[in-house]
């Protein structure tokens, strides 16, 4: 095997790597996922080759994750069993990602995986985007902003709920107390892994399924892809490590920044409404599908479909791709910290509003 | 990293919660982990070309050190996690529930 290349660390990128890692924290502690689509590329635009951004993005994911769902265990807001059960199953979808990405990597070349990650990007995030959108804005309407409305299982999940196969029904505290059977969770476990391991986001599918699917209130599946991605990432680092691919001193200096994000993300979830986190779940989810439509010219004029691009262009379109990407991530977190900044001073006026009524009568 | 004073936070009016009292209560104990966690780093800083040389002979084929990246990582997400929940808890920023 030829031996892996390290990258050489200095200041810049020290400072670099622990702000990226901030703002991803900040977000996975909100949504469950996210930050590993700019942190991958932005290391490997340091320098990193491809498999050690890979794996060092995975091993400081697992511990991040670790963190996050404990905080939020501390809230209620975590199912460690579904999550536990969700995390099997998506291991299986990280290894058969893998196997796919190595087979078509093979047969198409470095463009064949790229258009198969962008095609993954644009079908899931098209659909599920636009859902969980639509369904955050009907929520959003329905609770006219103020008062709390109790979760509502969709239709799909009550459907599920009520299918009764026998020696296969697991009783979950996250869907109130009800069963669900196991071969409905597997297929979802599985495509969250597959997602994982193609596009490094699989709480893109991961949550929207908990929802939709099983029935679970949008914060404690955000709180619950967290044990997931935990029990992925684990397994992940572990064949990475066996290889030799992980550089801890990146994982490590990412963690340094995505730690502190967590808790942030976090404690955030404890001021917002349902609808909120799949509204900024379903933001960034369309702003990283708007990035892709800039890449799309570059690998079509690899593959010779259209004329083929100056490397200028090809540049800037990558360029612009990328930048697009990191916007999604610093929206998404502004989108976190304008949310927790007025859920902390609404909560604050009521608190003070309780202490002149105790003290008044 | 479980704080018990965390089920009497709600009940609390903010201004108890804000004292200068409370705060340096609360920064004091968030010096441990700081302290625990500076340490990892430091060592970090010290010992990265090791952990460089482990990597490359894991690489290579010697697979009896691959899981101390694994055991690191354990490491640094507990003294450091402890450490950044009492940081924003010094700083005020704490759950609502």
């Amino acid at each position: 095997m030829d031996a892996v290349s390290f990258l050489d660390l200095n200041l810049a990128t020290v400072v670099v790597l622990f702000l990226v890692g901030f703002v991803g924290g900040m977000v996975s502690g909100f949504i469950g996922s996210g930050g590993a689509f700019v942190l991958t590329p932005a290391m490997m635009s340091l320098g990193a080759p491809a498999i050690v951004a890979v794996a060092s993005n995975m091993a400081h994911k697992f511990p991040k994750a670790l963190v996050g769902a404990f905080k939020r265990a501390r809230y209620g807001q975590v199912d460690v069993k579904l999550g536990i059960m969700m995390g099997v199953f998506a291991e299986a979808g990280v290894f058969t990602g893998k196997v796919l990405m190595t087979d078509i990597r093979s047969r198409f070349g470095d463009t064949g995986t790229d258009l198969y990650v962008s095609a993954i990007f644009v079908v899931v995030l098209s659909t599920v985007g636009l859902l969980v959108l639509r369904d955050a804005l009907v929520s959003r309407r329905r609770e006219g902003g103020a008062a709390e409305v109790e979760h509502k299982t969709p239709p799909l999940a009550r459907w599920v709920q009520s299918v009764r196969i026998p020696g296969t029904m697991m009783r979950f505290k996250s869907i109130g107390d009800r069963e669900v059977s196991v071969l409905f969770i597997a297929p979802l476990g599985f495509a969250t892994g597959l997602l994982a391991a193609s596009i490094a986001v699989g709480g893109f599918i991961g949550v929207p399924a908990m929802i939709y699917v099983l029935g679970v209130p949008a914060i404690m599946a955000t709180a619950t892809e967290l044990v997931v991605a935990f029990v992925m990432g684990f397994g992940g680092s572990m064949f990475y490590a066996w290889d030799g691919f992980v550089d801890i001193r990146l994982s490590l200096i990412i963690l340094a920044g995505s730690l502190f994000g967590v808790q942030v993300g976090a404690i955030g979830t404890t001021y917002v409404k349902d609808w909120v986190v799949k509204l900024i779940m379903a933001l960034i989810m369309l702003i990283v599908l708007v990035s892709r439509f800039f890449k799309i010219p570059v690998y079509l004029s690899d593959l010779d479909m259209i004329e083929s691009l100056s490397p200028t262009l090809s540049g800037v379109l990558s360029g612009v791709s990328f930048g697009t990407l990191a916007l999604a991530l610093l929206v998404g977190a502004g989108a976190i910290l304008g949310a927790l900044v007025k859920g902390m001073a609404r909560h604050r006026r009521e608190t003070r509003a309780e202490a002149d009524l105790a003290s008044a009568t | 990293m479980t704080d018990p004073t965390e089920s009497h936070r709600g009940t609390q009016p903010p201004a108890a919660r804000r004292s200068p009292r409370r705060v340096l209560h609360k920064a004091r104990r968030a010096l441990l982990p700081g302290f625990l966690s500076g340490g990892l780093y430091t060592l970090l800083y010290y010992v990265h070309e090791d952990i460089r040389h482990l990597a490359e002979r894991t690489a290579s084929g010697d697979k009896l050190y691959f899981l101390v990246p694994i055991v690191i990582a354990f490491a640094f997400s507990f003294a450091h996690g402890w450490f950044t929940d009492r940081f924003w808890d010094v700083l005020g920023l704490r759950a609502k529930h």
